[in-house]
C-alpha cells in the first residue's frame, strides 16, 4: 500500500494547484464582473446576467466535458487540467458575481449619496465606502460556495487530470486493492477539513450578524 | 462550427438516446431530492436537541461531508465497496451518496430554519397542550421552511445538477447518454444538446432564485 503514497502525494500537489488557481481566478473575475455591473450600463449588465445564469444552471461536470471534448472540434485542444480549471473558475466566477453584486446592492443608497457629496469620486466611494461593507456581508455565502466549487477539482478525474482521485483510482486498478482509494479519501479530508473549520471561524469572526 | 456543434442531422439521430437520458435525470432527481431532504430533516431534528453530546458529533458529521467531494464518496461506494464483498449498482451508490452528502447540506439549512423560529412559539404551542412532536410538525417546521426557502431551493438546484455525477458510475442519465451519443457519432453536438437541456430545465429556477434572494435582501 505504501508504495502508492508518492502517487497520491503528487495528486495532492495537483489538487492544491488546481484549487488555488480556481479560487484566485474565479473570485477575481467574479468581483470584476460585479464592479463592472455596478457601473449600470444596460447592455453590459444583460450580457453579465446571461453568462452568470448560464454557468449557474449548467452542472460543472457538463461544462468540463463540453470544454474538454467539445473544443477540439473548434480547433482548440485544452488539456484536462486547463479544462477543469477554466470550467470551475467560470462557475465560481458566476456564483461569486451574484454574491458580490447582492452585497453591493445591499449597501443603502444614502451611503453612496453621502460619500459622493463629500467629494469622493465613484471609484473612491466604491473602494472606501461600499466594498468594505459589502464584502463583510458576502462572507458566509461566499465561503460556502467557494468550498463547494473547489471540491469539484475531483471532477478533473473524468478528463484524466492526475489529481488525488485520479491517482488513487489508477493505483487501485493497478494494485487491485482499495487501500489507495482510502488514502486518497483521507488526503481530501486532510486538505479540506481544515478549510471547512477555518470557514466556520471566519464566518463567526469577520462576518456581520444580520 | 455548425457542423461540429449544432449539426441538425446528428441532433435528429441522437435525440432518442438523449431523451432517454433526460427522462432518467428527471427520475433520478425525483428520487434523490426527497432522499436528501429526509436525511436533512433527520439531522436537523437531532440538532434541535440542545444536548452537546448530540450537537458536537452532528457538527462533525456535517463538516465531514462539507469537506468530502461527492464524487470521491460516490467512487468510494462504487469501486471500494466491492472489495468488501458488497457490490451495489451505480444507481444504488448514487442514492446512498446523495442521501449522505446532500442530507448534510439540507440538514444545515433546516437547522438554521428551525433556530430562526422564536422559542416563544414552541412555548406557546406546548402550553396549548400540543406535544413536542406536534409543536415541531405544525408550528415550528412550517415557519422554519418558509424562512429558509431560498436556501432550500438553491440546494435543490445544486442536487439536480449533481445528478450529472451519475455518468461516472454508468447511470444512464442525461450527461452519460450524451457522451454515449458523442462517441457513437464522433461529434460534440449531443453534448451541446444536453447542456442546452440542462439550461432550459434549470434556468427558470435560477431566475426565481435570484428574485427570491434579491427580495430577501431588500427586506432587511
Amino acid at each position: 500500500m505504501w508504495k502508492y503514497l508518492p502517487d497520491i502525494l503528487s495528486g495532492v500537489i495537483v489538487t492544491i494547484e488546481l484549487a488555488l488557481l480556481v479560487v484566485a481566478t474565479g473570485l477575481a473575475a467574479g468581483l470584476a464582473l460585479a464592479l463592472l455591473r455596478s457601473l449600470g450600463i444596460r447592455p453590459i449588465n444583460w450580457a453579465i446576467v446571461l453568462v452568470v445564469d448560464c454557468f449557474r444552471s449548467l452542472p460543472p461536470l457538463v461544462v468540463i466535458v463540453l470544454i474538454y471534448f467539445g473544443l477540439p472540434s473548434a480547433g482548440l485542444s485544452p488539456s484536462g487540467f486547463v479544462s477543469t480549471w477554466l470550467s470551475l473558475a467560470l462557475v465560481l466566477m458566476s456564483f461569486s458575481e451574484e454574491i458580490f453584486w447582492a452585497g453591493i446592492t445591499s449597501v443603502a443608497r444614502g451611503q453612496w449619496e453621502a460619500a459622493r457629496s463629500t467629494g469622493l469620486t465613484f471609484g473612491q466611494t466604491l473602494l472606501h465606502v461600499v466594498l468594505p461593507q459589502a464584502l463583510r456581508l458576502t462572507i458566509p455565502p461566499l465561503t460556502n460556495r467557494t468550498i463547494a466549487i473547489t471540491k469539484g477539482t475531483a471532477l478533473g478525474t473524468v478528463v484524466a487530470v492526475t489529481e488525488i482521485l485520479g491517482q488513487a483510482s489508477s493505483a487501485m486498478s493497478n494494485s487491485y486493492n482499495p487501500s489507495p482509494l482510502m488514502m486518497g479519501a483521507a488526503a481530501y479530508l486532510v486538505l479540506f477539513f481544515p478549510v471547512v473549520v477555518a470557514a466556520r471561524w471566519v464566518e463567526t469572526r469577520f462576518a456581520w450578524k444580520r | 462550427m455548425i457542423q461540429s456543434f449544432f449539426n441538425p442531422e446528428i441532433i435528429a439521430a441522437s435525440w432518442p438516446i438523449v431523451r432517454a437520458g433526460l427522462k432518467n435525470t428527471l427520475l433520478l432527481s425525483l428520487l434523490v431530492v426527497p432522499l436528501g431532504l429526509l436525511g436533512g430533516l433527520i439531522l436537523a431534528l437531532l440538532a434541535s436537541a440542545k444536548a452537546p453530546m448530540v450537537r458536537w458529533p452532528l457538527m462533525a458529521w456535517v463538516d465531514f461531508f462539507r469537506a468530502f467531494p461527492p464524487l470521491v464518496l460516490l467512487i468510494l461506494l462504487f469501486a471500494g465497496l466491492p472489495f468488501a464483498g458488497l457490490e451495489l449498482g451505480g444507481f444504488v451508490c448514487v442514492a446512498i451518496a446523495f442521501f449522505l452528502n446532500t442530507g448534510a447540506y439540507y440538514g444545515e439549512i433546516l437547522r438554521a430554519g428551525i433556530e430562526s423560529v422564536p422559542s416563544g412559539q414552541v412555548e406557546a404551542a406546548r402550553s396549548t397542550g400540543l406535544s413536542r412532536l406536534q409543536a415541531m410538525t405544525y408550528i415550528v417546521l412550517p415557519q422554519a421552511v418558509r424562512n429558509v426557502l431560498p436556501d432550500l431551493l438553491s440546494n435543490t438546484l445544486e442536487v439536480v445538477k449533481l445528478t450529472s455525477l451519475g455518468s461516472v458510475v454508468a447511470v444512464p442519465e442525461l450527461l452519460y447518454q450524451a457522451r454515449q451519443a458523442q462517441s457513437l457519432t464522433y461529434n460534440a453536438t449531443p453534448i451541446v444538446v444536453a447542456a442546452a437541456i440542462y439550461f432550459a430545465v434549470l434556468w427558470p429556477a435560477v431566475r426565481l432564485l435570484s428574485r427570491l434572494e434579491n427580495r430577501a435582501l431588500a427586506a432587511r
